[in-house]
């Protein structure tokens, strides 16, 4: 029994960590303070990103200029696995938690992350046109791309099709939890089915020479600082539209309180 | 445990008795290998070749036809909600009613393998792998759809959602059961492997997925 | 400045496609921040007028 308090105690101090971005009043209020700088530090960085892939990339002599469209390409597949990681993140810190912004934030970040995954398929697409001499591949990174595309699909289609908030984001963390326990196993048996095209795993092998590097990371970094630009105005703007409906309740309620009192008194 | 098999008896022998389910899945299966051939031709080499994945994604989708009607009915009468106040954990509750489904659903869809590998031009000596593949890999389709159904419950359109939800989860069955069933009947290579791994989805899928389906199904009788 | 060579049209539709996608992202989380505080505000007014 002692132990199974200690226990729940630790747990409960472990969820205290993230208290402080928790209470979505100051959530409200400090985002505030951060969100400039976020934009800020994004626009200098793509600026500076689109510099040097314009003005400044020594060529490769092999893949030819569209090597360059892996600046935009790998960023959006690193930042689409980021904000699925985010969105089943959330999902935990709601069904273990319950903390009030963990479900705002799984809400925020699905569609943010489904448009992010097309756009790294679309440039995938494009990217694979020219050097593999085709649109499509069915190789493992487009197929798990394309899987992860589509449950963000799922997701968001499911809590829209649920009426009554609260449960629709409940039911929906339990999708993002199986879904990344599944995921990785998808992943491995597309792996298992075919050899792949890709140069494996090239950015961290010294396959790709240090000169693209520098713009990958600038891009990649800006791009992620930019998701949490996006990531946070979507919550404020959750917690505003929550906010809203609550108070129109509120106000339904002491209408009807008061026509009950005037009934009365009549 | 013996309520264990109580319910898996009911739950068995409603499905038997209203009879609608299991025909229904393996009818959608026959028309849907009957017109894929009058789609894509009668080349016997080509139908012979596609055999394997047709027959496995024909499958998927029959097995996925019945699945929304896996706690619909009792969610319905109110009986799964006397269910949850009863001395068997939910967990296993969910265990008895996929359990239920995989034997009288996926069971029979298996056991029909071997008409619809005659449409597709496969041999007699071909039928067996078909078969067993099906009965090794359909387990951890019955489960994970629990999932779904689970989710999608007493939604209005939950019937049109749960493929778009579960399918995804059903690809590695589908990719292991088609290789499987590829290598023992054109590659002649070891299929042991497929196999095996097609059982470890199976049983892990057993395991862990009655877990997320109980604490789905809490929430939407709450 | 970069030669872009003879896939030109590739490379200039993936940086169009993401980069017109990425500001039509912010355009809408800021326009949806700003509706729904409008909303909020609105109610909050209404309710103390009352």
């Amino acid at each position: 029994m002692n132990t199974k308090t200690e226990n729940l105690s630790l747990w409960n101090r472990l969820g205290n960590l993230f208290n402080f971005l928790a209470n979505p009043s100051q959530f409200i209020k400090y985002s505030a303070y951060i969100l400039p700088w976020l934009a800020i530090i994004s626009l200098i960085g793509f600026a500076a990103g689109l510099y040097i892939t314009f003005f400044n990339t020594p060529l490769d002599e092999e893949m030819g200029s569209t090597v360059i469209i892996m600046f935009v390409h790998v960023p959006a597949a690193w930042v689409a696995m980021m904000s699925y990681a985010i969105v089943a993140t959330s999902s935990i810190g709601l069904l273990i938690w319950r903390h009030p912004l963990a479900d705002v934030s799984a809400k925020a970040a699905a569609p943010l992350g489904a448009t992010i995954t097309f756009l790294c398929l679309v440039t995938g697409s494009l990217w694979g046109r020219p050097d593999w001499g085709t649109y499509w591949q069915w190789d493992l990174r487009m197929t798990s791309v394309l899987i992860l595309f589509l449950l963000f699909i799922g997701l968001i289609t499911l809590r829209s099709s649920i009426e009554e908030e609260t449960q629709a984001g409940k039911i929906t963390a339990i999708l993002a939890i199986v879904g990344i326990v599944l995921l990785p196993i998808i992943k491995y048996s597309v792996e298992w089915q075919q050899s792949s095209l890709h140069q494996k795993a090239g950015i961290f092998e010294g396959q790709v020479a240090t000169d693209f590097l520098i713009p990958l990371f600038i891009m990649a970094f800006s791009y992620t600082v930019l998701f949490f630009y996006l990531h946070m105005k979507a919550m404020r703007a959750e917690i505003y539209r929550r906010r809203t409906i609550s108070q129109q309740r509120k106000h339904a309620f002491e209408a009807t309180r008061k026509e009950e009192e005037r009934l009365v008194k009549e | 445990m013996s309520a264990f098999f109580a319910l898996l008896k009911r739950d068995i022998l409603l499905s038997i008795r209203e009879g609608g389910t299991v025909g229904i899945a393996l009818g959608f299966n026959l028309i849907v290998v009957t017109i894929l051939p009058l789609g894509i031709g009668p080349d016997q080499n080509l139908l012979n070749q596609i055999a394997p994945g047709a027959l496995w994604v024909t499958l998927l989708l029959s097995l996925l036809l019945s699945l929304d009607r896996l706690f619909l009915t009792d969610y319905e009468e109110g009986t799964l909600e006397l269910m949850t106040h009863s001395e068997i954990p939910l967990e296993l509750i969910v265990v008895a009613k996929a359990l239920a489904h995989w034997l009288t659903v996926a069971v029979p869809l298996a056991l029909m393998a071997p008409v619809l590998g005659l449409l597709m031009n496969l041999s007699p000596s071909q039928f067996g792998i078909l078969t067993l593949s099906a009965l090794i890999g359909t387990p951890a389709l019955s489960f994970l759809g629990a999932i779904g159904a689970a989710l999608t419950l007493g939604l209005k359109r939950g019937g049109l959602l749960l493929p778009l939800l579960i399918l995804p989860f059903f690809i590695p069955t589908l990719i292991f059961g088609v290789s499987s069933t590829t290598e023992f009947l054109f590659l002649g290579s070891n299929y042991a492997n497929s196999l095996a791994l097609l059982a470890a989805i199976s049983i892990s899928a057993i395991v862990l997925a009655p877990f997320p389906t109980a604490w789905a199904l809490r929430f939407n009788l709450q | 400045m970069l030669e872009l060579g003879p896939y030109a049209n590739f490379i200039i539709a993936c940086y169009g496609i993401s980069f017109i996608t990425l500001i039509g992202l912010v355009i809408w989380v800021n326009r949806s921040e700003s509706h729904h505080k409008k909303m909020l505000d609105l109610f909050t007014i209404d309710r103390e007028k009352n």
